[in-house]
Parts: C-alpha cells; sequence; structure tokens
C-alpha cells in the first residue's frame, strides 16, 4: 500500500523565490491497485512519481510504501530499495545509447544485483513476448519509437518490481503502440499483482484504469 | 560492471570520444615536445662539452674558441705555438694535453689534425674512451685519417678510401692540397660534433701548410673570405723545425686543485698570446647571455603545461556534464552514488590514460623525429632519450583531468537528478 501525507515539494525558480511544484495533503493507492494519475501540466505528476520512487525527496511530507517509509532512508538504502522495489517507464525510453538492447534491460538487474543468466532469460522471455525476439544484439539507434518504449517496459518489470510507475508512457507513440504499451502495462499488472500507477492526459488510457487519482497546479487531489 | 560500463560508453561512441581524446594528446603532446627538445639540447651541449675540461687557444673570444674547437662551427681565432702545449705536459698539472689543428675541411667535414693519443682519452674513467674507433685502426703511416662515424655515413666514405683535402673551414670554398688522404679507420658514434669531424695526424697538417706557404700562392679571394686568415696557416713561423702552431690544445687536469693553478697561472702570464678557459661555463654564459637560460625553457615549459591541464579540466568537465542525464537514468534505476562515481571516474581515467600516453607519445616521437631532422646539420646532437621531466605533463593531465571530470558526478550527488530525466 502507498499511503503518503503532507507531501510537498518546492523548488528554486531562479530568482531567489521558491515555486511549489506539488502540494498532496493525503495519499493512499491500495496495494495491487491499477490506478491513472491524471492532471493538466505542471500539476505535479512526474514530481509525485519522483518522490513515490525516492528519486527526490519531498520538501516536507511523509511516504509510506508498502510499510517502509521512504522518507526516513538514507541515500544508498533508498537507490538500494528503489532498485528492488520499483520499476519506472519514462515518457522517453530513456536507453542507453552505447549499450544494446539487451545490455539496456540487463542494466536494471545487474544494478539491483540479481542472478544475470536467469535474468537474461527472463529478458529473452519477455522480448519474445512483446514482440522484439532477437532485437538483444540491436543498438536503441536502430529501434523505432513504439520499440525503444517495449524495451523501456521489458527494463522496468525484470527485477519483478512491487511498484510500476508510467510517466506518461504513450506520449510520444501513435495509436497502434499506445495500445500495445497500455496492454502490456495492465497485463504484467494483472498477472503479477503489483501496484501500477500510470500517468497520463490521454483519456482513452485514463479509461483503462478502473481508479484514478487527479492533481490540480500546486493543489490537493479531487 | 562499471569498468565494462566505461570501456563500452568510450568505445562504442567513438567519434565523440576520438575528438576529446586528441584534445587530450594535443594538450600533453606540446609540453612534453617542449621538454624532451630543451632536455635533448641541453643533454646534447653538455655532452659535447664533457670531453672539453679546459681548452687553451689564441687570446680573444672565449665563445668563439669553444664554437669552433668543441662544435666544430665558426673559425679559429689564430693559432698559438706548439711549445704551450710542451710547457703543459711538462707542468705536470695534466693527465693529458693534446693539440689540436684546424683549418682545412673535406666537402665540409672539419679535418682536426692531431696526435693519437686522443683515441686513449677517456673524460670519465668509468666510461671508454671518447674517440674509439670501431672500424679500421687509428692513424699510424703520414696521410692515415680516422672518420667520424657521420662523415663516413654522408660522405659515403669507407676504410681504405682516399680523399683530398679542400683548403678552408667551408665546404667548396677552397682548393685542394696537394696531400692525400687514406680513411684508416672509422670511428664509433660519439652523439657529439666529432661524429662529422676527420681526425689526421697534426704532422699531415703542418706538412700541408707548410709545402703551401713555401710553395706558389694558389689560394684564391674565396678562400681568404672563408677561412681565419691568421688560423688557416697551422704550419706557423715554427713550421720550418718540424713543428707548426696549433689551434687548441684540449687538457685534462689531473684534479680540481690542479685546474683551478693552471687557470691562474694562465691569468697571470705576461707576454703570451694564449688564453686557457673551461669550455663548461663558457657555454652558460653563452646562454645566459642569449637569454635562453635552463629557467625561461622551464618557464615556458611551465606554462605550457598549465595551458594543457586547463584545457583538460574543462574537456574533462563538459564531457561529465554532458552525462548528466545518464548518470540521472542510472540513479533512478537504483545505482548508488558511488556507483555513478565510480563509473565516471573509470571512464575518465581510461580516456586521460590513453590521452595522455598517446600524448606523450606524440610529443616525445616528435622531438625524436625533429633531433634527427637536425642532425648532422645542426652543431649539437640532440639526445632523445625520455627525460624523466617529459613525464610531468601526462601525470598532471591524468590526476587534475580526473579531478576535474568528477565534479559532475559530484552534482549529482548534492543535487536533485529528477530534473535531468
Amino acid at each position: 500500500m502507498i499511503y503518503g501525507e503532507h507531501i510537498r515539494c518546492d523548488f528554486p525558480d531562479g530568482s531567489g523565490r521558491r515555486l511549489r511544484a506539488l502540494s498532496l495533503s493525503h495519499l493512499s493507492v491500495p496495494d495491487g491497485a491499477a490506478c491513472a494519475l491524471i492532471g493538466p501540466s505542471g500539476s505535479g505528476k512526474s514530481t509525485l512519481f519522483h518522490c513515490l520512487s525516492g528519486i527526490l525527496r519531498p520538501t516536507a511530507g511523509r511516504i509510506c510504501i508498502d510499510g517502509t517509509d521512504i522518507t526516513a532512508l538514507s541515500d544508498d538504502a533508498l537507490s538500494a530499495w528503489r532498485a528492488s522495489h520499483v520499476g519506472y517507464i519514462f515518457q522517453e525510453a530513456l536507453l542507453l545509447p552505447y549499450l544494446t538492447v539487451m545490455e539496456n534491460i540487463l542494466l536494471g538487474a545487474d544494478i539491483a544485483g540479481k542472478d544475470r543468466t536467469e535474468a537474461r532469460r527472463g529478458a529473452e522471455e519477455w522480448l519474445r513476448r512483446v514482440g522484439l525476439e532477437g532485437y538483444g544484439r540491436r543498438m536503441p539507434s536502430h529501434l523505432s519509437g513504439g520499440e525503444k518504449q517495449r524495451v523501456g517496459f521489458v527494463r522496468a518489470i525484470l527485477a519483478r518490481p512491487r511498484l510500476l510507475l508510467a510517466d506518461e508512457p504513450t506520449a510520444s507513440l501513435d495509436g497502434e503502440n499506445s495500445r500495445l504499451i497500455m496492454r502490456f502495462l495492465l497485463d504484467y499488472q494483472k498477472e503479477s499483482g503489483c501496484t501500477l500507477l500510470c500517468a497520463t492526459h490521454d483519456p482513452a488510457v485514463q479509461a483503462l484504469f478502473p481508479m484514478a487519482i487527479r492533481l490540480v497546479k500546486g493543489g490537493a487531489p479531487q | 560492471m562499471i569498468i565494462k560500463l566505461a570501456f563500452l560508453s568510450i568505445v562504442r561512441r567513438p567519434a565523440r570520444h576520438l575528438l576529446l581524446l586528441l584534445l587530450l594528446a594535443a594538450a600533453c603532446a606540446l609540453p612534453v615536445f617542449l621538454l624532451q627538445m630543451t632536455a635533448g639540447l641541453s643533454n646534447g651541449l653538455n655532452r659535447a662539452v664533457e670531453p672539453f675540461s679546459i681548452l687553451m687557444g689564441a687570446k680573444g673570444s672565449p665563445y668563439q674558441l669553444v664554437i669552433n674547437t668543441v662544435f666544430l662551427r665558426d673559425h679559429p681565432i689564430g693559432n698559438i705555438p706548439y711549445r704551450d702545449v710542451e710547457k703543459l705536459r711538462a707542468g705536470g698539472k695534466a693527465d693529458l694535453v693534446i693539440p689540436l689543428a684546424f683549418g682545412d675541411n673535406y666537402r665540409g667535414f672539419r679535418i682536426v689534425g692531431t696526435e693519437k693519443e686522443i683515441f686513449d682519452y677517456r673524460p670519465n674513467k668509468t666510461r671508454g674512451p671518447w674517440l674509439s674507433v670501431a672500424e679500421g685502426a687509428a692513424f699510424r703511416e703520414p696521410g692515415d685519417a680516422v672518420i667520424g662515424s657521420e662523415t663516413a655515413r654522408r660522405a659515403g666514405l669507407a676504410v681504405g678510401d682516399t680523399f683530398k683535402s679542400i683548403h678552408g673551414l667551408v665546404t667548396g670554398a677552397g682548393e685542394e692540397h696537394g696531400g692525400e688522404y687514406r680513411v684508416a679507420g672509422i670511428l664509433a658514434p660519439v652523439g657529439g660534433p666529432y661524429d662529422t669531424a676527420i681526425l689526421v695526424d697534426i704532422a699531415d697538417v703542418w706538412r700541408a701548410h707548410r709545402h703551401e706557404a713555401g710553395g706558389p700562392v694558389r689560394r684564391g679571394g674565396i678562400v681568404r673570405r672563408n677561412a681565419a686568415p691568421k688560423a688557416e696557416a697551422a704550419a706557423g713561423p715554427a713550421a720550418v723545425s718540424g713543428k707548426g702552431d696549433v689551434t687548441a690544445v684540449l687538457v685534462h687536469p689531473t684534479g680540481y686543485k690542479e685546474a683551478m693553478q693552471l687557470l691562474q697561472e694562465a691569468q697571470r702570464a705576461k707576454g703570451t698570446d694564449s688564453q686557457l678557459i673551461f669550455p663548461s661555463q663558457t657555454l652558460i654564459a653563452l646562454y645566459s647571455m642569449a637569454g635562453q637560460s635552463k629557467e625561461f625553457w622551464q618557464l615556458l615549459a611551465g606554462g605550457m603545461i598549465g595551458a594543457a591541464v586547463l584545457i583538460t579540466l574543462l574537456a574533462m568537465y563538459w564531457n561529465g556534464l554532458s552525462r548528466l542525464s545518464e548518470f540521472a537514468l542510472l540513479r533512478a534505476l537504483g545505482a548508488k552514488n558511488g556507483i555513478v562515481l565510480r563509473l565516471l571516474a573509470a571512464e575518465e581515467a581510461l580516456l586521460l590514460l590513453a590521452g595522455s600516453a598517446a600524448g606523450w607519445l606524440i610529443g616525445w616521437g616528435g622531438s625524436v623525429f625533429a633531433a634527427r631532422a637536425v642532425a648532422g646539420r645542426a652543431a649539437v646532437v640532440m639526445t632523445t632519450a625520455p627525460e624523466p621531466a617529459s613525464l610531468l605533463p601526462p601525470v598532471a593531465i591524468l590526476l587534475l583531468g580526473l579531478a576535474a571530470g568528477l565534479i559532475p558526478a559530484w552534482l549529482v550527488r548534492k543535487k536533485d537528478v529528477s530534473s535531468h530525466l
């Protein structure tokens, strides 16, 4: 279960003042839920994801995930927790350009300290399932946007995370690729029972989720 | 994982890293080249002057005496009588006293009239003779010549070949003497100006000049212009008695005290036409006068190292900064700060090692190439052995470049990486 209270994130705006990027008095997502995160640009969807994954420490507030208060963890402990508990799918696939598809996928498993042989077997199986069989040795520059996003998806789920965060995963994809990615995400969520949060602007994507959290600019969720 | 990632990051982005490597190599090569050339020149000068502990010659410029006798360039000041040689030998303050007579050449290679004891002369007792015959033998018969290794190579002379000397010190500027020389031996390379010398018995030089002095005047205007009028006639007034004049005398004192005594005696002597100098001191004075002191070169090299380090600092800082989004991604995947820091350090260490090693090789190779290109044409034979000081630029570039490159990784540690995702 994800539980948060009085979460606030402020950033310096460059003129000496602080800009409020996120203000959330309460957040509660049940374990194993599939939930859409919606709201206009600047409402703090990405910031909330960064806070939930521990990449960003909130200026104030507390976040507990599966009983762990991640805001109280040290930097290294937070990194280790993130490597083993969180899968992150970015708006752009963000693949390292100098690694092959397989090397990119195994990077997360390597960082998490997973067994490489087992991870490779899992990666090959998942590449087959997402229609990229035989793509392991290709470089990211030779992939289309949809293919890159599927590689990003496999990298995110390979370590079987309990929390999967998808930050507008279909924003830069065409209709067909968007449908594919959403199908993979939801199928995996059902299969693994993980908690899935998906930020989106797209009403069609939003409609795929049984529940949604709506963020407003600098305000509380509705 | 870290080394593999660092290695792949470099080799799979060759264009990006090749430019960086070239920049690092160029920044490193310039000061290495300068340090090598400076040290090579300095060592070459020292090596050339080392056998000449003390020189005696006609009064005049000590610089000219050194340049003529040690480096076989320019014209002699004049001659001194052979009795000065005998006087030095009788004084008991010198191990060795060797007369030298200049005035002729063969295709620009100076003919040095001397005595065969020169082949036994060991300036440094722990090493072999300064001039040792590698092929053939030292001169025994009148007309025998022992030639330097460069003379043999460039003039195409071998043992048994004959040649005629030209009067004067510049190639093609004089007339042939009547006498013919036969190559009796070839010297082992000495790495100095005497590689281009032709050593003959001093009696042969006297004979050639005595013959000329007594015979018809055959020398034209060209010879007079290019040869020192006093020195070229090494036969001198004593020639009739069998011993002619000498241009210079190489003196190796028995010790430091004796060397100083010889100097004092020379300074006190009145009514003499000779001077006694320490060539190494003259060389230092010449260098200082020309404003090309060691400090000047060190300052220049220091400035170049500073510039190289600055270029490296900027290049590595830029390299690290341009990778922030990659580091942010690694952090998002769960990599600890230490992993990101080690990855960047490994990558930059590989780059800096390759760049500074290539730069050192280019700088050193360039200095070897330059030394070889001027060898034979220059009076000083520059040494090309790697100098310990030339390691300073690559080491400075490696250490400071690494420190500068780690700044962006430190920024990732301290700053919010989420903005780079």
